[in-house]
């Protein structure tokens, strides 16, 4: 199966630019989750490959062949819809054969394909069903197995389990991307869910106005953002604006500086004497010191901070320590007992801060 | 039961007894008049009861009261009139309400005016008017032209019906019948169309009615050749009560019927999931 190109693909709808040049690569056999907040133009990418959208600009090749002006009929892609769209005056066994039949499959192996289909996605014996005797969960399975049961050539899924509880949501998060990798098929998966796309995409492409801001493995989208949008919209990130002062290029660290005199060492990096910078921290990586004796490793920062805000989250606490004046946010495990006013000193090592250009 | 209960019970009682009164009293009456052989004031029932009007009526006795026209005639210029407009109506509504319901069309405001257009005048002028302009083509006295009269009347209210059917479809539906292989055509033909099928034929059968109904434009447009059941029974009514309510009962019944059909069909296994 050949990948999934987008060039340049641009959308508007009057004045509103939807998608703006996008592009991306998705490989073959991979599973890319276009993740962003709401509005910022994932359906309207996925309703173009899919061939509902008409992009005014740009081209989509699957493989070497271009499908920019392929009516959707023809461009064999298989389209999990967020509402799941089942037929309701059909039985599951004709929602799933339909495109079978269009397909001039001979009866007898319908049957087969169908029940196939069903098998995988845990749903056999409900072919007889009508889709409003089905609960939402196996819906869901439904609208997957009608796109799976065509053999696409792309899979795509716009939000499929946004309308299901917590629980099903999460178990539904393995079983799709282990369908996907047992089929080999190439997906594009639309969430606004950093959870989900951080579980089952292969890579992320996150999306903000109509830009594609960064793609990366998940790993390299939690602890590389690089840019202040990524870095606050996935995981938490507090943000602190500074002037690189000192540069260190031995051992590779720099010296940061914030406006209210505070001095920060984070690595190196690509950065240029008096340059500006962004510094974005997550919680998870702030240690609270109130012992002075504990042991620091030699390239932490050691800062002094007064607590303003405590929350509790069940996990972990969340709190709001304001240090000069800028604020981080540490989360802690719930052993630590502090109030509002107590004076702490944070650790957070070098390594672990992150460096975005302001401008993004 | 709790006194508040009783109450809402006593209030249903007394609305239902109104209703049975205002819509069956009528009907009743209309029952008894058109068996009445002899029916005079002050008595409360008839005299003397027959079926002679029916017989009359039906062209099965010869009828002193009218004479040449017969209820089966009339009956049957009704119904062709009728299946002809319903049929033309849907040609038009059919398309026209999809893309009013799917497209965001320019002009949009615009041609619903103009299928508004012969409902914002008084009808009697409009027809008058009609009754110049057919006159020089042709079409007066003729079915052509009543039909084109029923179809006027009618067509922005099934246009409007239709066009809310196919708005009660979520377009994902006929997308996903595209995305398996499906042609525009065939998304429409069978995933859309069934399920717009109980509000297209709600859409028929108010055309269907009002076709049958109609009294104005076929006045002015058909007479003196097309006489529908309306004309008949407003010729008859003025001096033979009897023989008008046979066809005020004849006209009732495609009317129960369709409301009966309607019933069954908005029942159907499938309706239930229209609109997930
Ligand atoms: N048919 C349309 N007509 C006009 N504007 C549209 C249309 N579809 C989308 N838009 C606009 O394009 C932008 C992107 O919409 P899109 O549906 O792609 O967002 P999304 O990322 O899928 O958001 P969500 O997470 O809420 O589904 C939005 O500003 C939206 O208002
Ligand atoms: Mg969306």
């Amino acid at each position: 199966m050949p990948g999934l190109h987008l060039v340049g693909l641009l959308k508007r709808f009057g004045k509103t630019t939807a998608v703006n040049k996008v592009n991306l690569e998705i490989e073959d056999g991979e599973i890319m989750t276009l993740l962003g907040p709401s509005g910022c133009g994932k359906t309207t990418t996925l309703r173009c490959i899919a061939g509902f959208l008409i992009p005014d600009e740009g081209e989509i090749y699957l493989g070497d062949q271009s499908m920019t002006d392929l009516p959707p009929e023809k461009r064999g892609i298989g389209f999990v819809f967020q509402n799941y769209a089942l037929w309701p005056h059909m039985t599951v066994f004709d929602n799933l054969s339909f495109g079978l039949r269009l397909r001039r499959v001979p009866r007898s192996k319908i049957k087969s394909r169908v029940d196939e289909t069903l098998a995988l996605v845990r749903l056999s014996g409900f072919a007889e069903r009508y889709p409003r005797q089905l609960s939402g969960g196996q819906q869901q399975r439904i609208a997957l197995a009608r796109a799976l049961v065509i053999q696409p050539r792309v899979l795509l899924l716009d939000e499929p389990l946004s309308n299901l509880d917590a629980q099903l949501r999460e178990e539904m998060r393995f079983e799709i991307r282990e369908l996907q990798k047992n089929l080999g098929i190439t997906a594009v998966y639309v969430t606004h869910d950093q959870a989900e796309a951080l579980v089952l995409s292969d890579r992320i492409a996150v999306m903000n106005n109509g830009i594609i801001t960064q793609i990366g493995t998940p790993e390299q989208i939690y602890n590389q953002p690089n840019n202040r949008f990524v870095a606050g919209f996935i995981g938490l990130s507090s943000f602190v604006d500074g002037i690189v002062t000192g540069l260190d290029t031995a051992r590779a660290y720099a010296t940061v500086t914030t406006s209210d005199e505070v001095a920060i060492r984070v690595p190196a990096g690509s950065m240029a004497l008096n340059q500006e910078v962004t510094l974005a921290i997550r919680p998870e990586h702030i240690t609270l010191i109130s012992d002075t004796s504990a042991e620091v490793p030699p390239d932490a920062n050691l800062l002094e901070g007064e607590v303003i805000r405590i929350a509790y989250l069940g996990d972990v606490i969340d709190y709001r320590i304001q240090v000069g004046g800028w604020t981080l946010r540490v989360h802690t495990d719930t052993d630590t007992h502090l109030r509002p006013k107590d004076k702490v000193q944070l650790m957070i090592p070098a390594e672990r801060i992150n460096l975005i250009s302001p401008d993004l | 039961m709790s006194r508040s209960k009783i109450l809402v019970k006593a209030i249903e009682a007394v609305v239902l007894v109104f209703l049975c009164f205002f819509i069956f009293g009528p009907m009743l009456a209309l029952v008894l008049w058109s068996v009445a052989m002899k029916w005079f004031w002050p008595h409360v029932l008839p005299q003397e009861i027959g079926l002679d009007y029916w017989a009359q009526a039906l062209g099965l006795q010869k009828s002193l009261a009218i004479g040449a026209v017969s209820i089966t005639d009339a009956f049957q210029t009704s119904i062709v009139i009728a299946v002809l407009v319903v049929v033309l109506a849907m040609l038009i509504a059919v398309p026209a309400g999809y893309v009013l319901a799917k497209y965001r069309i320019p002009f949009r405001g615009a041609i619903l005016f103009l299928f508004l257009m012969p409902q914002a005048f008084p009808q009697q002028p409009v027809f008058v008017n009609l009754l110049f302009s057919f006159n020089k083509i042709g079409l007066t006295s003729t079915i052509h032209g009543v039909v084109l009269i029923h179809l006027m009347v009618s067509l922005v209210f099934a246009v409007w019906i239709s066009s809310a059917a196919f708005k009660g479809i979520p377009p994902e539906l006929e997308e996903a019948a595209r995305s398996v292989g499906a042609s525009r055509l065939r998304a429409f033909f069978q995933i859309t169309l069934p399920l717009a099928a109980p509000g297209l034929l709600a859409s028929a059968v108010f055309v269907f009615l009002t076709s049958l109904d109609e009294f104005t434009g076929t006045f002015f447009i058909g007479l003196p050749f097309i006489s529908t059941l309306p004309m008949l029974l407003y010729s008859s009514s003025g001096y033979n009560l009897q023989f008008a309510s046979v066809i005020a009962i004849v006209l009732l019944i495609p009317s129960i019927l369709f409301m009966v059909i309607i019933e069954r069909f908005l029942k159907a296994e499938y309706i239930g999931g229209v609109g997930v």
